[in-house]
């Protein structure tokens, strides 16, 4: 199966595949829009804790969501992480009412009909690849229960979004099994 | 990234200072505009900024700029993706003066600030007249038939090096063979060679990906002054190495990965100054490719010390000679200076296989600017000479010219090679070919094209594949555009072109000026 | 061949869908002494207060059974098993043949010792389906609600019970709430802010008699010598390991049924799985019963794998939680006590009310804490798992943005090299 695959060597922290993200998931698929206009209707409470807890809360507006992130030491080393659609996935197996699964393409979906916001995949996952969506909550009387959000490798797209941003094609499309042997040759 | 915080606010919200030392009582040269109905905050441009002009206000949620740190590099207009930035020249100018130009005036203030050298990178941007501007190519009509490239085979195959006076053949056993061997020779798939641009002065993924390029394209890269990557050592039999006056990196292994030697005596954009690479910039990596301390400035004098004749230089290229067998051609390089025809031929009887005149319209890491705008010659008058005198002392096929120097297009590649040339150095077209904007701030080492910088997240912008893509399309395309253009003229072969002065006819030049190019005005049969 | 499973949640699921990835036929039994189909115990609090729909309830997709050839006996109570026969006994005496055996009975409540007259009032416990639909209807014009223990079954039962409007008072013996998920410093802010909505706390205090009127409960007398009045009384001090069907045999039974890293009990083809079995913990290697639902599922994986033939070692189980009251989620791993030599990273923010606590022993982290700042922890998890030495980047680990880039290339190599 097919995954995204960030290397390193190559990010330059722009984080336009956030940006191709956000506009991918969008209504409108529209840049402005889906960040000026779709961004607005966030919950404020929330916003402080996503993409960027301190960011966001910093500014004090909403942003729209990720569902990649570009992480970065501030010493020269960042890259974007997102879903690795693992084979035996950590978040499925302590998600607590089966709102998350293995697609039958093997991609890990949310079912965000189901998601009761109490992020035990957050706590699993150990590539800190699912966030929090504060613009939905499925739980009754909590409008704090954002439910989880997670990379599900653009179903409308042939080669995800952000691949397709990446300027210095730090973001590959490739099969699990030969991430294992990828190396890059002369980036340094 | 910067963000605004409250306590560093006089940092980055900095109101202009009239003090010494912190230059502010000039205007901004540029002035970045940016369209605040496209801009979605995504702080791309915040991020890819180096230069610290880009900044981003969380409190009123604005990007803006602090303009007079702008290079105009467009890296945030490239990297936008909303198109909303537009980098704009400031409007405001000095009062029309066609003595005190806005460079001028501006120059003294910074100078009158910092009383030190200005420094640029890149090469000349004078106005002085261009001399590839002023000539144009013959072109075959009815009397003698024009090529057609998609159709005949197109020869741009050259081989760099020391050509025997005449060629002794004999027979054996049936068969034709050289009675003499010929002396090592570069094999050039196309006429252009990737310039000297050094490991330090670029970084190693731009050389990276002008290794790869070369070998692609079947030509050579030069490793400049700064040695030879271990990881690059695979290609070796594309480069060609440099001895220059700080001996950076020289040692017999490097001597030998090499496809051929260049002794550097000059660069066209600095005839006659050294080179100085501060110590900060001396990373561990560069320390050993260069084999100096760690954090020592790299420094190199302006001349060689063992070499102030021509026969110091003899003993040079043949202690080389000797040292790799005779195995590899033996280039010098120098730039293009008002005897420079005398000091080419001086070389050629010195040994020289290849001879690399590089005109004041190269490149350079850095330079003191008045140097670069005001010392040397043009290259297309210096090919002219050099070749012309070579000629005339019968031993042109001694050495092959290489001319660098503000080559910028395959028409000025034909040209030169018209004029006299072998092959051309392209450095500043590779640059511009993988990203550059030619701002001119290549020496500040902060590069936000990631070419001239050695900041480990900024020469990540270079991917060295795609790098190495952009290149080898480049000198692809200009293959084809040289092909074309031989085939007008009717020629065959790059060869058949080489000093064909007559396919070049001069538009707007003087007669001193068409003496010295050894070519006729336009109109002339 | 035949597979049996008893007990129909979180570990028996991981054992049918590890089984059907390797035997694709031998039948599945599934015998579970609920009515239900497999949903999903830690959502009742929410089902309680109506937040959650039933359909969210359901831990699996309604056709789960159909689709991987399981055939459940559901409302029939297993009672006992014969090891010699290899049969499992039914409450209506039928007789289940069984090749493999999995026990994965879970948890049952723990009603302490020493409350009297407890025996003739009606009170409740809060694990099950069930336990929601009665309390839900009992409480409804219900004044005093007591709960005693403020675990987290209690604290949930406390946060239905907030949204249906009731606010309850808890009694706890320990000094903290929630003492096996959160450290002092985190529990008092927890406590602080259930305390704000109107939780009454009673801490280092327990419930030591019942008074009733003809078995309805009046009031409840405490440790501390006061009385609270009380119309429903739920005890939530904690689960103990469901072993009622294997009592008296020969099968190895500590805190819960041993297992070794094959997830199999001293009895053969007999396996254990989830809060009954008490399987390896991965930072000490130690046996321990680790009631929570990652280590259900965990060990249900392997235990299918073994079953089927498909031998996998259990890597060990890392305890770990993921709460949410009064708005502030909290997520741990590991240890919440510093262990012996351990040392003890902290961060906390009174503006952001955010928390973070990292103990670190041998310079490997053992525990990790986050209040609020929950995003993208799961790297502790990772930390922990891998034993990874920290000391090259321990002084970022409290930063807001600590993440892979932080780790050193090594690392950062090993962790994309891992399988996936």
């Amino acid at each position: 199966m097919k995954v995204v695959f960030p290397i390193e060597e190559r990010c330059i922290d722009c984080h336009l595949c956030e940006v191709a993200c956000i506009v991918e998931h969008s209504e409108t698929k529209d840049p402005i829009l889906a960040y000026m206009v779709e961004g607005l209707s966030f919950n404020e409470e929330w916003s402080a804790f996503t993409p960027d807890p301190h960011e966001a809360l910093e500014a004090g507006k909403p942003k729209p969501l990720n569902r990649t992130r570009v992480r970065n030491n501030g010493a020269g080393v960042s890259f974007s992480m997102m879903c690795r659609h693992c084979e035996e996935p950590k978040c499925v197996e302590a998600c607590k009412n089966g709102s998350l699964y293995i697609a039958e393409d093997g991609r890990i979906l949310l079912n965000e009909d189901k998601c009761v916001g109490c992020w035990m995949c957050i706590m699993a996952c150990p590539w800190g690849a699912i966030s929090r969506n504060p613009t939905r909550g499925n739980v009754k009387g909590l409008e704090r229960t954002a439910i989880s959000h997670k990379c599900d490798l653009c179903p409308d797209r042939e080669i995800p979004a952000c691949v397709m941003a990446c300027p210095t094609e730090a973001l590959i499309y490739i099969e699990k099994e030969e991430i294992k042997n990828y190396e890059v040759r002369f980036s340094r | 990234m910067l963000f605004y915080e409250e306590k560093d606010a006089r940092e980055t919200l900095k109101l202009r200072s009239l003090k010494k030392g912190e230059y502010h009582q000039d205007y901004p040269l540029y002035t970045v505009v940016r369209d605040n109905d496209k801009c979605i905050r995504c702080l791309a441009c915040v991020r890819q900024c180096s230069y610290e002009a880009t900044f981003y206000d969380p409190v009123r949620n604005v990007i803006y700029n602090k303009d007079e740190a702008c290079v105009g590099c467009l890296r945030c207009v490239a990297i936008c993706p909303t198109d909303a930035i537009t980098v704009k020249r400031n409007d405001t100018k000095y009062r029309e003066n066609e003595n005190w130009r806005e460079e001028t005036i501006k120059a003294i203030k910074k100078q009158a600030d910092f009383g030190a050298a200005r420094l640029t990178g890149l090469g000349n941007d004078k106005g002085y007249k261009i001399y590839f501007d002023h000539m144009v190519l013959d072109a075959s009509q009815v009397t003698n038939p024009s090529i057609d490239p998609l159709r005949e085979p197109m020869e741009l195959r050259t081989f760099l090096g020391r050509k025997p006076d005449s060629v002794k053949v004999e027979f054996r056993n049936g068969k034709l063979h050289l009675k003499e061997k010929i002396p090592p020779q570069l094999k050039l798939e196309v006429p252009v060679i990737f310039a000297p641009m050094s490991y330090g002065s670029i970084n190693f993924n731009f050389q990276a990906a002008l290794a790869i390029a070369a070998r692609e394209a079947g030509t050579y890269f030069n490793t400049g002054e700064g040695g030879l990557h271990q990881k690059l050592r695979e290609f070796g039999s594309n480069a060609i190495v440099q001895v220059a006056s700080g001996r950076f990196g020289v040692d017999i292994d490097y001597l030998e990965a090499a496809a051929a030697v260049e002794i550097k005596i000059g660069q066209g954009a600095k005839p006659g100054i050294g080179g100085h690479l501060p110590g900060e910039k001396v990373t561990a990596d560069i320390s050993r490719t260069r084999m100096i301390p760690e954090g020592s400035d790299a420094i190199s004098p302006a001349p060689h010390h063992d070499i102030y004749s021509i026969e110091d230089l003899r003993l040079l290229i043949y202690a080389i000679k000797e040292a790799t067998r005779y195995t590899k051609p033996v280039s010098v390089k120098i730039a293009a200076v008002h005897n420079v025809a005398a000091i080419a031929s001086g070389i050629a009887r010195a040994g020289a296989d290849i001879i690399v005149i590089d005109g004041f319209r190269g490149g350079t890491g850095a330079a003191p600017t008045i140097i670069r705008d005001h010392v040397g010659i043009p290259i297309e008058l210096a090919i002219a000479q050099v070749d012309q005198r070579l000629r005339d002392e019968g031993i042109r096929n001694w050495v092959s010219l290489i001319a660098a120097g503000g080559i910028r297009s395959s028409a000025d590649i034909v040209k030169i090679i018209a004029l006299g040339a072998d092959a051309v150095y392209i450095g500043t077209a590779a640059m511009v070919a993988v990203g550059c904007t030619l701002c001119q701030q290549c020496h500040r080492g902060i590069c936000a094209w990631g070419i001239t910088t050695n900041r480990p997240d900024l020469a990540k912008r270079i991917n060295v594949d795609i790098a190495a893509e952009q290149l080898y399309n480049l000198l692809r395309g200009w293959a084809i555009e040289i092909r074309e253009m031989l085939g007008l003229m009717g020629v065959n072969s790059i060869e058949s072109l080489r000093g064909n002065r007559l396919k070049l006819r001069g538009v707007g030049l003087t007669q001193e000026e068409l003496d010295v190019l050894g070519i006729k005005h336009a109109g002339l049969q | 061949m035949r597979y049996v499973l008893v007990g129909n949640s979180i570990a028996a699921t991981g054992a049918i869908e590890a089984i059907r990835r390797v035997d694709k036929d031998n039948e599945i039994v599934v015998i579970s002494d609920e009515p239900h189909f497999v949903y999903t115990r830690a959502l009742i609090h929410e089902y309680l207060a109506s937040m959650v729909t039933e359909d969210m309830m359901y831990y699996r997709p309604r056709d789960f059974y159909e689709k991987n050839g399981v055939t459940p006996l559901l409302g029939r109570k297993a009672v006992s098993v014969d090891f010699e026969k290899k049969e499992v006994k039914l409450e209506d005496g039928e007789e289940i043949k069984y090749d493999k055996l999995l026990l994965a009975t879970g948890g049952k409540p723990f009603i302490p010792p020493g409350i009297e007259d407890l025996a003739k009032i009606r009170y409740f416990t809060f694990t099950k389906w069930k336990d929601a639909d009665e309390l839900r209807e009992a409480v409804a014009d219900a004044e005093n609600i007591v709960v005693l223990g403020a675990g987290l079954i209690g604290l949930q039962c406390v946060d239905g019970l907030l949204h249906m409007g009731k606010r309850a008072t808890v009694v706890e013996l320990a000094d903290t709430i929630l003492p096996m998920a959160l450290d002092r410093k985190a529990s008092d802010i927890i406590k602080d802010a259930l305390e704000k909505e109107g939780v009454k706390f009673y801490l280092n205090n327990t419930i030591t008699k019942v008074y009733h009127r003809n078995g309805e409960l009046k009031e409840v007398q405490l440790k501390s010598g006061e009385r609270l009045p009380a119309d429903i009384l739920v005890i939530a001090v904690g689960v103990r390991p469901r072993t009622d069907i294997v009592m008296d045999t020969k099968i190895e039974i500590d805190r819960g049924i041993v297992v070794n890293e094959l997830m199999e009990t001293n009895i053969p083809d007999v396996y254990a799985a989830g809060d009954v079995a008490q399987g390896k913990e991965i930072i000490t290697g130690i046996k321990m019963v680790i009631p929570i639902i990652p280590v259900a599922y965990a060990h249900g994986k392997y235990a299918g794998f073994n079953m089927a033939g498909e031998e996998r070692v259990f890597p060990g189980a890392l305890s770990m939680n993921s709460l949410q009251f009064a708005n502030i989620p909290v997520i741990s791993y590991g240890f919440i006590k510093p262990p012996e030599g351990s040392e003890e990273l902290t961060y906390f923010d009174p503006d952001r009310l955010i928390y973070k606590r990292i103990l670190i022993q041998n310079d490997r982290i053992v525990g990790a804490l986050f209040l609020r700042a929950v995003d993208r922890v799961g790297i502790f998890r990772y930390l922990i798992e891998r034993k990874l030495d920290v000391t090259s980047f321990k002084e970022h680990l409290l930063k807001d943005d600590f993440d892979y880039p932080y780790l050193p290339k090594k690392y950062r190599l090993e962790m994309w090299r891992e399988p996936y």
